[in-house]
């Protein structure tokens, strides 16, 4: 597989949310709005493509046996480092997304690309493979929150883009919304992709 | 065999081990920044006008055994300040409390200005977790300011609560509620 082929699969082939569908939980919770969608898509990139350039560079050092908990080890620092950034440096984001940072540690998304490409693969295609996959994430996240977003404030990225005499759709920003919306943007992936290959 | 736990033991020691000492390393350098950002979202100016308008800092109480009698009572108090002007006149009390009654994600944490006759200054969220969008609206002004002026001799039960984000509101109302429960206490 070249390169471009790798990055493409993550965006749209194997597109983590749309098409995987792995790590669902901080996905549903943070895309209330744009700019936390945003700012939760650029923290998964940096976590993946960082714990991915490690595991890849230790495959060979690590032994199968204890794969896992070395894979768990390497992204919890990851993300406590992107934690304590982001705590330093954006700070109103950090407080916006509060919880769900630390949570991207048991984000499945990048245990599984640990496990399924950068533990077998070089470091150059496994730092493909975290952006790829990094990207797909966030453009699925930017898509789901944007909606949301429109639909539950009448707003993006908090700037009023609807009449005030919009009355908003509540359910959007709520739990169930967030479910509605993203099996109906799934749908849509599905029919779209079918009716391409047809 | 037993050779073997040894080396994936040492293996993932070692790992662990540098994995902390770079989180260390970062946790150093990036913790004076983090405990101005904590220090500044709290007391900003915004922060101060809200809780009592015309306050230019908050200070510690004077009486610090008193704090920690309170702290000793009550589960939820943080902290009680004393807000001054410019010139360092005393203008009321800052109480900084949880709320007794969670929200949904959690306990809201909140100041609440006292002033010395016993009326509400104002009140502000110190840190939250509700839904973004719904029960963070319990931290704007449009729902803030309607505590400003309320007698604080007596618990408030009678509110407008933001539709939709109910539980939120209760939360933040509990918290109002223990700040003058603390006053009445131990402060009138």
């Amino acid at each position: 597989m070249n390169k471009l082929d790798i990055f493409k699969n993550g965006v749209t082939k194997e597109n983590p949310i749309l098409v995987q569908q792995v790590g669902m939980c901080a996905t549903l919770a943070v895309t209330t709005s744009l700019l936390n969608g945003i700012g939760m898509g650029i923290a998964v990139i940096a976590v993946l493509t960082g714990s991915n350039i490690v595991i890849s560079l230790l495959r060979k050092f690590i032994p199968d046996e204890v794969r896992i908990p070395a894979f768990v080890i390497i992204i919890a620092a990851f993300t406590t480092i992107v934690d304590l950034l982001m705590h330093a440096y954006t700070f109103a984001l950090y407080q916006a997304l509060g919880v769900f940072i630390p949570l991207i540690v048991v984000n499945c998304l990048i245990l599984a690309r640990a496990e399924a490409f950068a533990f077998k693969n070089g470091v150059v295609d496994s730092i493909v493979d975290g952006l790829g996959m990094g990207v797909g994430y966030l453009v699925a996240m930017i898509l789901l929150s944007s909606v949301r977003e429109f639909l539950g404030n009448g707003t993006l990225f908090g700037i009023n883009v609807l009449p005030a005499s919009y009355e908003p759709m509540m359910i959007a920003i709520q739990p169930p919304g967030a479910f509605i919306i993203l099996g109906l943007l799934i749908g849509l992936v599905n029919y779209l992709s079918r009716r391409k290959k047809a | 065999m037993k050779n073997s736990y040894v080396r994936l033991g040492g293996i993932l020691f070692l790992i662990a081990a540098i994995s902390a000492g770079v989180l260390a390393f970062l946790n150093d350098s990036t913790k004076d920044l983090i405990a101005k950002n904590e220090a500044m979202a709290a007391t900003s100016p915004e922060v101060l006008e809200a809780v009592m308008p015309g306050s230019v800092m908050f200070n510690d109480y004077a009486d610090a055994a008193l704090v920690e009698t309170i702290k000793s009572e009550n589960g939820k108090f943080v902290n009680l300040q004393t807000a001054v002007d410019g010139s360092n006149n005393e203008l009321g009390y800052v109480v900084r409390t949880f709320s007794t009654v969670a929200g949904y994600g959690g306990d809201m944490e909140l100041f609440v200005g006292i002033s010395p006759d016993g009326k509400i200054t104002g009140v502000n969220v110190v840190s939250h977790s509700e839904t973004s969008g719904l029960g963070s609206r319990t931290t704007e002004p449009s729902f803030t300011s309607q505590f400003a002026g309320k007698d604080a001799t007596a618990e408030i039960t009678d509110f407008d609560a933001i539709t939709g984000a109910t539980k939120s509101s209760k939360s933040f109302l509990s918290a109002v509620n223990n700040a003058i429960s603390i006053y009445d206490q131990y402060l009138k």
